[in-house]
């Protein structure tokens, strides 16, 4: 195992974090024959509504469905949306900073002044109209957190790969002549992969609120699937009378957010020793 | 100095004007018609029609595009709503006073939250109460704030009863005296400035912590304390001042964030501001409403950046000079 893998073990908090990301990842995949019943299971009238017992730890909703089961099967929307919409961000802000650093500087100029634009919006809003023009689906969602997220990373690799760029081996390898696309993923792709990374780490929480937020707006994933923000809206019309809907999705939302940003944080401080301790740079993050 | 304000001025001017065509392509590049996406079923075929011709969705996308930036600038006009059949820009212009608002009550709360907390978290540094501060910030940090803020009704308005639940103002606020008014709609503040003020202000407050910490290491502040100057001087007036720079940048550029969470916070409680107004746009399909809510979001930011920009400016004299001196 690497260093930084290693480091990033023995950090208590790199730890917790692990646990907490798996702990969604393992219901969600076990929830067939773990949970108790279908969740997707309409109950009897009798069955609706029930407070949190033995034979439904975590209560049923107004259709009868147990909740603790629905839960560990909503990690799935979370976990999928997050990780595939940052590492869409992440891929997209990579390419726009490579282009824009070793790029002539018209295609510079042009690529930082598109970022510029979309950094003019509050993410929120962007987000917003672009569900607006197409039918809510999971791929939606985690195209809309990908056409929205990358800002920051293309000025991260920019910035690194200006740097990088009048250093001897990167010029060494442009006096060979070697396609654009060579020098950028030969020579400089690999001394920008740990911030790359580590800016993907530390994005997935805001973009897992993201989807919740959508998912409780209806713009995310549509019944049966279910997901933790469209649980919390279910909730949300049921608060006066069953608290129990509203309270555990959200929970589960808050401990796999914290879970990523534990971990995003222990890498941080492994790739980057100098940085122990740093505070937080201001993200760009969901609600 | 003047020079480099106009530039500056120009190239916010081409950013909101970028800006507002971004919004109208992907508006109306979008795959759906806007009238059809209505889904009004009192609307035939003729009233279709009728409402396409109406609005100019039935002309060429370029001449709808030059007719809409056009009315934008020259006349402020925004088009009219699909649904509620009204200005545009009035339906903003109520609501962006109620947005301002809770924004700035929001951001009064956080700044006067976190800078004190911050600058107690660097004096304590290392103790057990800071580095227990410091996690709850990151747990904060990670709850979804719509979710927060439901948490919050169901203990403070369902469960105690001692606040309402949501709206601005209570159904009888018309008819009181302007001091029952003042109080019904500060009531009405306090939960929606708790989610979008006070939860995100450990995490600046650790902003101000490290800024502080840095300033304390300076050599004039190794100077105030030879002088013989308590500790509580050598923070509160030498340090703090110079620590405040970076986070008046910080919280100006974050203006961004501050409007995102007022579209969360808003939608929840039921505040009737910009972000509420987005939002039932969005779900009636009112797409001009989306368009005029989602560029004026973006006007906000260029206009505060610039706000923030200048205000650095005459605090800091270095920032001055160089043009360059920030990253």
């Amino acid at each position: 195992m690497s260093v930084a893998g290693r480091t990033l073990l023995r950090d208590a908090g790199g730890r917790a974090g692990l646990i907490l990301i798996l702990l969604p990842l393992l219901a969600s995949v076990l929830a067939g024959p773990l949970a108790p019943g279908d969740p997707l299971r309409v109950g009897s009238a009798a069955e609706r509504l029930l407070a949190p017992s033995p034979s439904h730890p975590l209560g049923t909703d107004a259709l009868g469905r147990d909740v603790l089961g629905r839960l560990m099967l909503g990690g799935r929307a979370s976990l999928a949306v997050g990780w595939s919409g940052v590492l869409g961000a992440v891929l997209l802000g990579t390419l726009v900073g490579l282009a824009a650093g070793l790029g002539h500087a018209r295609l510079d100029r042009a690529l930082m002044g598109l970022t510029d634009l979309f950094l003019a919006f509050p993410r929120v809003f962007l987000v917003l109209l672009l569900a607006a023009v197409a039918a809510p689906s999971l791929a939606l969602v985690a195209a809309v957190i990908a056409a929205t997220g990358w800002m920051g990373v293309a000025r991260l690799v920019r910035a690194e790969t200006l740097a990088l760029r009048d250093r001897p081996f990167v010029v060494a390898a442009r006096s060979l002549e070697l396609p654009a696309w060579r020098l950028a993923a030969r020579h400089v792709l690999p001394h920008v992969l740990p911030l790359v990374v580590l800016a993907a780490a530390l994005r997935v929480g805001g973009a897992i609120l993201l989807e919740s937020f959508l998912s409780y707006l209806g713009l995310g994933a549509q019944d049966p699937t279910v997901t933790w923000g469209a649980m919390i809206e279910h909730g949300h019309r049921h608060l006066a009378d069953a608290w129990w809907l509203a309270a555990f999705p959200g929970l589960a939302i808050a401990l796999t957010a914290v879970g990523h940003n534990l971990l995003g944080d222990a890498l941080r401080d492994a790739l980057d020793p100098r940085a122990g301790g740093r505070c937080d740079a201001p993200g760009e993050g969901g609600p | 100095m003047i020079r480099d304000l106009l530039t500056r001025l120009a190239t916010a001017l081409l950013l909101v004007l970028a800006a507002l065509s971004l919004v109208f392509l992907m508006a109306r590049l979008a795959p759906g018609d806007p009238v059809e996406m209505l889904r009004d079923p009192d609307l035939d075929a003729a009233g279709q029609a009728l409402l396409r011709q109406q609005h100019g969705l039935d002309r060429p996308l370029a001449e709808q595009y030059v007719r809409w930036l056009g009315g934008v600038v020259l006349h402020g006009d925004l088009g009219r709503s699909l649904r509620l059949h009204r200005e545009v820009s009035i339906i903003l212009a109520e609501a962006v006073p109620r947005t301002l608002l809770l924004t700035v009550t929001a951001y009064l709360v956080h700044l006067a939250t976190a800078i004190p907390l911050g600058v107690w978290m660097a004096r304590r540094r290392g103790s057990a109460a800071e580095r227990a501060v410091g996690a709850l910030g990151l747990a904060v940090n990670s709850l979804p704030a719509f979710w927060l803020g439901l948490m919050l009704v169901l203990i403070f308005a369902r469960g105690l009863g001692w606040l309402p639940a949501s709206g601005m103002h209570a159904p009888d606020h018309a008819a009181l005296s302007w001091s029952a008014r003042l109080l019904d709609t500060l009531r009405h503040l306090v939960l929606p400035v708790m989610v979008l003020g006070l939860a995100t202000a450990v995490g600046t407050a650790r902003y101000v912590r490290q800024s502080v910490l840095e300033v304390l290491e300076s050599e004039f502040v190794t100077a105030a304390r030879a002088r013989g100057l308590s500790e509580r001087a050598v923070v509160w007036r030498h340090a703090l001042r110079n620590a405040l720079l970076p986070v008046v940048t910080l919280v100006g550029l974050n203006l961004p964030a501050l409007l995102g969470g007022a579209v969360v916070t808003e939608t929840v409680f039921a505040w009737p501001g910009l972000g509420r107004v987005a939002v039932e746009a969005l779900w009636a399909r009112d797409y001009p409403v989306i368009l005029g809510a989602t560029g004026l979001s973006a006007v906000m930011v260029v206009v505060g950046n610039l706000l923030a920009d200048l205000f650095y400016r005459v605090v800091d004299p270095r920032a001055r000079t160089g043009g360059e001196g920030r990253t």
